[in-house]
């Protein structure tokens, strides 16, 4: 007896389709961030290549193998990005004035930080190839 | 935490597929959300990356679920108070002693975030309550809502 391990023609169309969909909104997103970079977009990049990343996490079974690494490379980079971003504007909120000095070095630090970030982004994201599987 | 590899070979159909994925990524929720009473950051932040990939998976599904809908938001808000607590951990350790009296308020600020996430799990599982559709969906879930979050 043969067994088919293969999950059924429905399930494989509807995956494909949810992945194009999702790559789909990657590629809008990375072009957006390309054309004019803000803290909107590459929220929203992150956001898609996230989605991305997770959706091909739940069906890797039902649809044809595709390579994540640069994908999985461009994530980590915009995690730092929006880290840093966030932990600076974090740190102006909160900071006591008596400490406002003491602050500056990290407040540097962390906007060194988003920029080579930023910088690495941009790169990476010429080198992301993904067409739907 | 890495993402457990789901088992489709077997699935009957579109809704079998969904139904698979939803359990599998509910119950790496449900088997978290200790953390929120234990309040460590480690914890809390494998925690908030499971509330997202279940989150993801729920919207995929929604166009043919709609049931799903109100738990996904849920989960989107539950994020969102898990990440603010992320950020300000990761403040935290980056700051000097310098900085006492700011890291002070940087920590109320972790404890309140700490305190909304904790409300938004409790109350997702009230009768009727934003997780009624996903429990139906996975058949899982229920007896979550009390004492697990903890105050």
């Amino acid at each position: 007896m043969v067994i088919d391990e293969m999950p059924d023609d429905r399930i494989a169309e509807w995956a494909l389709g949810l992945v194009k969909a999702d790559v789909h909104a990657f590629k809008r997103a990375r072009t957006r961030f390309l054309r004019q970079p803000s803290a909107k977009r590459l929220h929203d990049l992150r956001t898609s290549a996230r989605r991305l990343r997770a959706l091909h996490d739940d069906l890797r079974e039902a649809i044809p193998p595709f390579s994540l690494k640069r994908l999985r490379q461009l994530i980590d980079l915009t995690g730092e990005a929006r880290d840093a971003a966030v932990m600076r504007e974090a740190l102006r909120d909160a900071i006591d004035v008596r400490e406002r000095h003491a602050a500056r070095g990290l407040l540097r630090t962390l906007r060194r930080r988003e920029r080579i970030a930023l910088k690495r982004i941009a790169r990476t994201l010429e080198h992301v190839r993904l067409s739907p599987p | 935490m890495k993402a457990r590899q789901i088992d489709l070979s077997d699935a009957c159909g579109v809704d079998d597929a969904m139904r698979r994925i939803a359990i599998v990524r509910f119950a790496e929720v449900l088997t978290l959300v200790p953390a929120l009473r234990r309040g460590r950051s480690r914890d809390l932040h494998d925690l908030r990356i499971a509330c997202k990939r279940l989150r993801y998976a729920l919207e995929s599904f929604t166009p043919r679920e709609p049931a799903l809908l109100e738990a996904a938001s849920r989960l989107s808000q539950l994020q969102d108070a898990l990440g603010d607590l992320h950020d300000r951990d990761l403040l935290l350790l980056a700051m000097s002693k310098k900085l006492h009296v700011s890291a002070q308020r940087i920590r109320m600020q972790r404890d309140d975030a700490l305190a909304r996430a904790r409300a938004l799990w409790r109350d997702a599982f009230a009768p009727y309550g934003p997780f009624e559709g996903l429990m139906r969906f996975t058949g899982l879930g229920y007896g979550f809502g009390d004492g697990v979050a903890g105050s």
